[in-house]
């Protein structure tokens, strides 16, 4: 429902709810919230030279609090502040960044923990206040948090990167309190926290490197290794929506409960569908309310599932970049070209930066859109567009005939290029064999009726450049795109108004007499709201 | 015991003028299944003696274990008539060797789809009806729809034997019980039946088109039999007798003449011949059996020529008489006569049907083979259902050849519901792997098979889903789409119990799809697995054979849930507005409610977006009252494109108007898909787009600006129109004796349904109670009724109509409260949308 009161102007005048907003903090106080002193040290030790303090629109009240608190610091690199980034604020933007050449991005509040491929980076999660004994009175009342009847109380303890400073007092917190009889703690990286992209790795030309994974997708969840050992920032499957964890021996995660402290948001939903726990919960420490959450994955992975089987159904995808930082993108986005090129599937790539309907509702022919995003940004709710926007985790479910979803979910990239190659390489052998089946129509649980594929093949491609001289095929109907397969062309066909010269109206073929060529002159100019013309006719609002 | 081998049925199949396709059909528990189990048994499959007993076209154990038919069974069998009955026949045939394929169809309203599926491949219908229980409304839908697809119907009166050993009627009365139910199936024809080239279909005695008798003694007969006994015994010519034998006509025993008044001024014991030489010898011989007088009933048997072994002549009471009477009026004999009598063969019928049958021009070759039944034309079949095979999720396509012939290894097309002609969609070019005969539980496969034939086929499974055309002509049309008389109002989610068990759960949900021509399986948006259905036992079955067949994995499923559409209850209060994300287009829109009449014959395909518009125009204009301009000015319904909603431009002189058409049509069909209220369907709404202010540069008025806009200002134009609700309503029929009447009211009052008809069934103590009940108060009801009335009343419920609901969306009450419940089921917040998430102000 969003979507369609969603006109931008919503942005532009919605009251930022106060509570949200961050009030404007004395020195002492921000310095200790933004770790400005941490920080300082940081970017000193680095020799940095140029920094980017960005800060999401929460926090940007004290920007120039800790812009002044650095400086005083005896800081002497150049600071600039990034603000309004171009996709969501969790996310590094590396391209403004890179607009004021700076060598180092400070990122301050809540953040995605996805990976950059340029600039190092430095996250400042700020400190959040929490009631550690309510939220442990909360939970020890809670009864689902046994796996079974009887069986012991295990919790897995993930929060908002807010809460980070405050963490492990909580877990003990709550075994102290006998909420749990025994916790474990999720970590972010400490290494993320300064995060120094290395080349090599992430060229995105260049394939993931198996070695640096060792285990590949198998070790995705299961495996834990220390936080802290490896001497590099760990990126390998291990990692989750940008934690880590260990289990205790002989416990598997299905065995935890989750307790997530934080409100309630995408980091929370990425969580949830990502850490597939027996039960799960939510403690928000502004308005200390205990909820359990079980239900809500379940509604969530519902929708993602719907969304799972409208994109199978779809013959013509757009491929949307929604995200210009996260490390291994391209990567992405190349795997998802070569999987629809080899199911056939007509392709376009777009970039449009912030995602809205409006953008994406021009392109009517495309039938679903892949979002290569931050985790949390690329869970797009269906309903915002009358498209599906899946993840390219979702789209590679789609695309694969036999396989259904197993109730895994994926949105990390590493982890979705593992998986796509196995993928890649189970489907490869029986599709030659199986040539019938591929051409049998699928049973389409959207719609319950069968659904033959329309094939968008590369010979199209090859039929215009191989027939030397003929710049398209006609046939006697004159209608082109039946050659080339073009699903712009057919959509176009589809159309009651082509445009200019074609708008045959309904008496038959006027094609043949288009328009006269007229000699160009000169167009209004100014902004949509009224162009400046002479008379001003068109100024409409 | 098989008295007929493929090789010989393989032969007849060529003589199509021999052939009668044939269904039977009839309301539930009428004995449909026993009936045809004579017949069956004459034709050697199962041995004479159980018939009535084995329910042979009953193939599946819930079938054997309910009573009850649920899937319709093919079965071709051959008869061979005798000279005296050939004279009869007035059309053409190749010797008296008869090939009947016979289709015993399901009862139970939930099932008729099947019936619709089974009289589309035949030709002829054996509509069976209880003498007790009468014309229900079963069998008057089941008529329709025969008749809606031009099928000639004969009578067959079942279940006399329970007149005379239960109710102990009187000859007159079981005689008028008769003529009643003559009748109502008369009434039932004249008022369905479609003018014109079928002639008359009435049925009537003394033509030979009724039969009378017990489908579980086996026994029956048609006046033709009786009056081919007497005319050699009376030298009277049989057409002649055979008119004297029904109606006003009476006997005097006396004088040996015939009279037209039941008492003249000579003598009282006139008799009336029907009573006098067709029930009389039947009377007696229950009398004796019933009473233990077994002389006299064996001196009848050799009186009547009928001849007994020894064991047989050794029973008594009921064994005995079920023997004499099969003896002495074999049914079979009877309705094999009738069928072969007086159903179409293939030739005759697709003359008259094709026009019915196919959707493209009426002279095209396809036209042509069909209207000849032309085994040289090109290849017409129509696939109308799917049989599971043994081989798991494997299906035989059943259909019939219309024109051509079919043959293994053929390579066809095979044309979808949605084939258009010309273009790509739904159609595959594949060979047909085998040909087979379906003869209830088993196969045979054959080499090839002619026009007017019914068969299976293997290997065509795969890409239709229920139902399709398959062809060798490049330019045929598809067969027309059959339309069913029930529609899957009542749906339940399912979910696998293990999640590892999903793959399973969705190849069975495509397999059930498949083996029900009725049943709807989908994902909801919520990404429940919904599984829709006819009625709750339909429900009921699809669900055990998806958890035991299809899918083979333990579910879980939901409460069953129903469908409601949204739509409004008066005009708009004001001109909605809508802006533009960019705030430079405007548009302007009114909403206005649709006749319910108007509402229905789109719903029904009368009145189509296909329409020309200046022909619809006009019927808009001169019967639902439409301005003329606006109602040739109809951009597109909704939802679907063919949806019971319109968007009509009433604007003047907008320009660029035509360039946002598109745009407008997307959004319209995204809108009236889901509602404003509660995201359901809209229906019966009318938007008017009155004024469109549009951005003078083509960039800012594109998709993106205008399709979300005009979904808006119609969500905000019905929100100002008093929105309301409409839920689907069940047409039941109750039958049940009197002292059951109170409990079957208390039920329905406190189920919200009403009481429409109430009548006495003549000469019965029975009761017929017609009622209104909502679908969503359905659920439980046959055994809640069945508890209130110690058993005695069986519902047969059927989807009627929709209702509105009293009270508006937006207002507290009861549809407020159905729609926050809506909401909440979806997952949406439970309030309303506010009405200036879609209005804005200029």
């Amino acid at each position: 429902m969003a979507a369609i009161d969603n006109d931008g102007s919503g942005a532009i005048q919605r009251e930022i709810e106060a509570d949200h907003i961050r009030p404007k903090l004395s020195l002492d106080t921000a310095r200790a919230v933004y770790e400005v002193d941490r920080t300082a040290q940081t970017i000193q030790q680095g020799g940095y030279q140029r920094v980017a303090l960005q800060f999401p629109d929460t926090h940007l009240s004290n920007a120039s609090t800790v812009t002044h608190l650095l400086q005083t610091q005896g800081v002497t690199a150049k600071l600039f502040v990034l603000a309004d980034t171009s996709a969501g604020s969790c996310c590094v933007d590396e391209v403004a960044a890179a607009h004021y050449a700076a060598d180092l991005v400070v990122h301050y509040g809540a953040t995605c923990l996805s990976l950059t491929s340029r600039v190092p980076v430095l996250y400042v999660f700020g400190q959040e206040p929490v009631d550690l004994e309510d939220m442990a009175i909360k939970c020890r009342d809670e009864d689902g948090i046994k796996a079974e009847e009887g069986g012991s109380r295990h919790v897995l303890l993930a929060y908002d990167v807010g809460f980070a400073h405050c963490a492990q007092e909580a877990g003990s917190r709550l075994v102290e309190m006998g909420a749990a009889e025994s916790v474990v703690v999720s970590q972010i990286d400490a290494a993320v926290r300064l995060y120094t992209p290395s080349k090599a790795p992430l060229d995105p030309s260049e394939p993931a490197d198996p070695a640096a994974c060792g285990q590949g997708a198998a070790c995705c969840g299961g495996c834990a290794k220390p936080p802290g050992v490896r001497p590099a920032p760990s990126d390998d499957g291990s990692v989750r929506a940008g934690r880590t964890w260990t289990p205790a021996p002989g416990l598997q995660l299905s065995d935890y409960a989750l307790v997530y402290i934080g409100d309630e948001g995408a980091t929370l939903t990425n969580l949830l569908l990502t850490w597939r726990t027996h039960a799960a919960f939510s403690y928000n420490p502004q308005t200390r309310a205990w909820r359990s959450e079980t239900q809500q994955t379940n509604r969530h992975l519902g929708r993602r599932y719907y969304a799972v089987q409208r994109a199978r159904d779809a013959d013509v995808i757009g491929l949307v970049v929604g995200t210009l930082a996260a490390a291994r993108y391209l990567g992405v986005v190349q795997r998802l070209k070569e999987m629809l090129r080899a199911a056939e599937k007509k392709l376009y790539v777009f970039v449009v930066g912030k995602l809205s309907m409006a953008k994406l509702a021009n392109f009517a022919e495309i039938q679903c859109f892949v979002l290569v995003a931050c985790p949390e940004n690329s869970l797009v709710d269906g309903k915002l567009f009358d498209r599906p926007v899946v993840t390219p985790y979702e789209m590679m479910l789609a695309l694969a005939r036999a396989r259904e979803w197993s109730g895994d979910y994926v949105t990390d990239f590493r982890q979705f290029l593992d998986l796509s190659e196995d993928a890649a390489k189970d489907s490869g052998a029986p599709l030659e064999e199986g040539e019938d089946e591929e051409e049998a129509p699928h049973f389409s649980l959207v719609t319950g009726a069968l659904k033959s594929r329309r094939r968008y093949a590369q010979a199209a491609d090859a039929a215009v450049s191989s027939s030397g001289s003929d710049v398209a095929v006609r046939n006697n109907k004159t209608e082109i795109a039946r050659y080339l397969g073009s699903a712009a062309a057919e959509h176009l066909l589809t159309r009651a108004f082509r445009g200019l010269g074609h708008d045959d109206d309904g008496d038959g073929d006027k094609d043949a007499e288009l328009p006269q060529p007229m000699l160009a002159v000169e167009g209004r100019s100014g902004i949509a709201r009224g162009y400046r013309t002479a008379e001003h006719q068109d100024d409409r609002i | 015991m098989v008295n007929f081998t493929v090789d010989q049925i393989r032969g007849l199949m060529d003589k199509v003028a021999n052939i009668r396709n044939m269904s039977v059909i009839a309301h539930v528990d009428h004995g449909k299944s026993t009936l045809t189990d004579s017949l069956v048994a004459k034709a050697g499959i199962i041995s004479s003696a159980r018939a009535g007993e084995t329910r042979f076209t009953d193939t599946r154990q819930d079938e054997q274990d309910r009573c009850i038919t649920i899937k319709s069974t093919a079965i071709s069998m051959y008869f061979e008539l005798d000279a005296e009955q050939m004279e009869d026949i007035a059309d053409k045939t190749h010797g008296n060797g008869f090939l009947v394929n016979l289709i015993d169809s399901p009862g139970h309203v939930d099932f008729s789809s099947e019936v619709t599926a089974a009289l589309r491949v035949t030709d002829g219908a054996l509509v069976v009806v209880d003498t007790i229980s009468g014309v229900s409304v079963q069998t008057e839908t089941v008529l329709r729809q025969a008749l809606t697809e031009l099928i000639k119907p004969v009578v067959m009166i079942n279940k006399v034997d329970r007149a005379l050993l239960e109710l102990m009627l009187p000859k007159e009365d079981l005689y008028q019980t008769f003529c009643r139910v003559v009748e109502n199936v008369n009434v039932s024809i004249a008022t369905y039946q479609d003018e014109g080239a079928m002639g008359n279909l009435m049925v009537s005695p003394e033509l030979g088109t009724v039969a009378f008798g017990s489908g579980l003694h086996a026994w029956g007969f048609t006046l033709r039999q009786f009056a081919a006994r007497y005319s050699k015994k009376f030298g009277i010519d049989r057409n002649k007798l055979m008119k004297k034998l029904w109606g006003e006509n009476f006997f005097n025993a006396k004088t040996k003449k015939w009279s037209s008044k039941s008492s003249d001024e000579m003598a009282t014991f006139n008799d009336r011949g029907f009573n006098m030489f067709c029930l009389d010898p039947i009377y007696k011989i229950f009398d004796a059996t019933m009473n233990g007088r077994k002389a006299d009933a064996l001196e009848l048997v050799d009186k009547l020529s009928v001849s007994l072994t020894t064991e047989e002549r050794e029973l008594a009471d009921k064994p005995l008489l079920k023997v004499i009477m099969r003896k002495f009026l074999p049914a079979a004999e009877a309705l094999m006569e009738m069928i072969c009598i007086h159903l179409p063969s293939p030739i005759k019928a697709q003359g008259y049907r094709c026009g019915g049958l196919y959707e493209g021009p009426a002279d095209d070759e396809c036209a042509v083979g069909i209207r000849n039944c032309d085994p040289k034309g090109p290849l017409m079949l129509y696939v109308s259902k799917m049989v599971p095979t043994s081989d798991k999720g494997r299906f035989y396509a059943f259909g019939r050849v219309f024109s051509g012939t079919v043959a293994s290894g053929m390579k066809v097309r095979i044309q979808g519901p949605n084939y258009v002609p010309g273009k790509k969609d739904d159609l595959n070019i594949k060979s047909i792997q085998r040909t087979i005969l379906m003869m209830g539980r088993y196969i045979e496969p054959i080499e090839d098979c002619p026009a007017g034939n019914i068969l299976g086929l293997v290997g065509v499974d795969q890409y239709l889903l229920k139902s399709g055309t398959l062809t060798t002509s490049e330019v045929a049309h598809n067969m027309k789409v059959m339309k069913f008389s029930v529609s899957p109002v009542v749906q339940v989610a399912v979910d696998v119990k293990n999640h590892q068990d999903l793959p399973k759960l969705v190849e069975g949900l495509k397999r059930l799809s498949k083996s029900d021509p009725c049943v709807l399986c989908y994902t909801a948006e919520t990404g429940e697995h919904i599984v829709a259905g006819a009625g709750e036992l339909h429900l009921e079955i699809c669900l055990k054979d998806l958890e035991e067949d299809h899918a083979q994995v333990p579910l879980k499923t939901g409460n069953p849930v129903v469908g409601y559409r949204e739509t409004i209850q008066t005009e708009s209060a004001f001109v909605a507005l809508s802006k533009s994300p960019n705030k430079h287009n405007r548009i302007n829109m009114t909403a206005q409610p649709v006749d319910e009449e108007l509402t229905k014959l789109v719903e029904e395909g009368k009145i189509t977006p296909r329409d020309d518009f200046k022909e619809r125009g006009r019927r808009l204009a001169e019967e639902f009252g439409w301005d003329v301009n606006d109602a040739r000015k109809i951009w597109c319904f909704g939802p679907e494109t063919k949806g019971p909603n319109f968007l009509v431009d009433v604007t003047k002189g907008v320009q660029y108007l035509n360039e946002i058409k598109d745009h407008c049509v997307a959004g319209f069909q995204w809108a009236t898909q889901e509602g404003p209220c509660s995201e359901e369907p809209m229906r019966g709404c009318r938007f008017n787009i009155t004024d469109v202010t549009l951005h003078a540069d083509s960039i800012h008025r594109g998709a993106s600006q205008i399709n979300s806009t005009l979904r808006r200002v119609v969500y905000a134009s019905a929100m100002i129109a008093r929105p309301g609700l409409q839920e689907p309503i069940y047409l039941v029929e109750i039958q049940c004796p009197e002292n059951a009447m109170g409990g079957i009211y208390g039920v329905l009052n406190r189920r919200r349904g009403h009481v429409f008809a109430e009548e006495q069934r003549p000469g019965t103590p029975l009761y017929n109670i017609k009622a209104y009940l909502p679908v969503s108060e359905s659920f439980g009801f046959t055994a809640d009724l069945r508890s209130a009335t110690g058993g005695q009343a069986f519902p047969q419920s059927i989807f009627d109509h929709w209702q509105l609901m009293s009270g508006a969306c937006n207002e507290p009450g009861k549809v407020f409260d159905t729609v926050t419940a809506l909401r909440v089921r979806k997952g949406l917040t439970a309030d309303l949308p506010p009405l200036d998430r879609f209005l804005d102000k200029l």
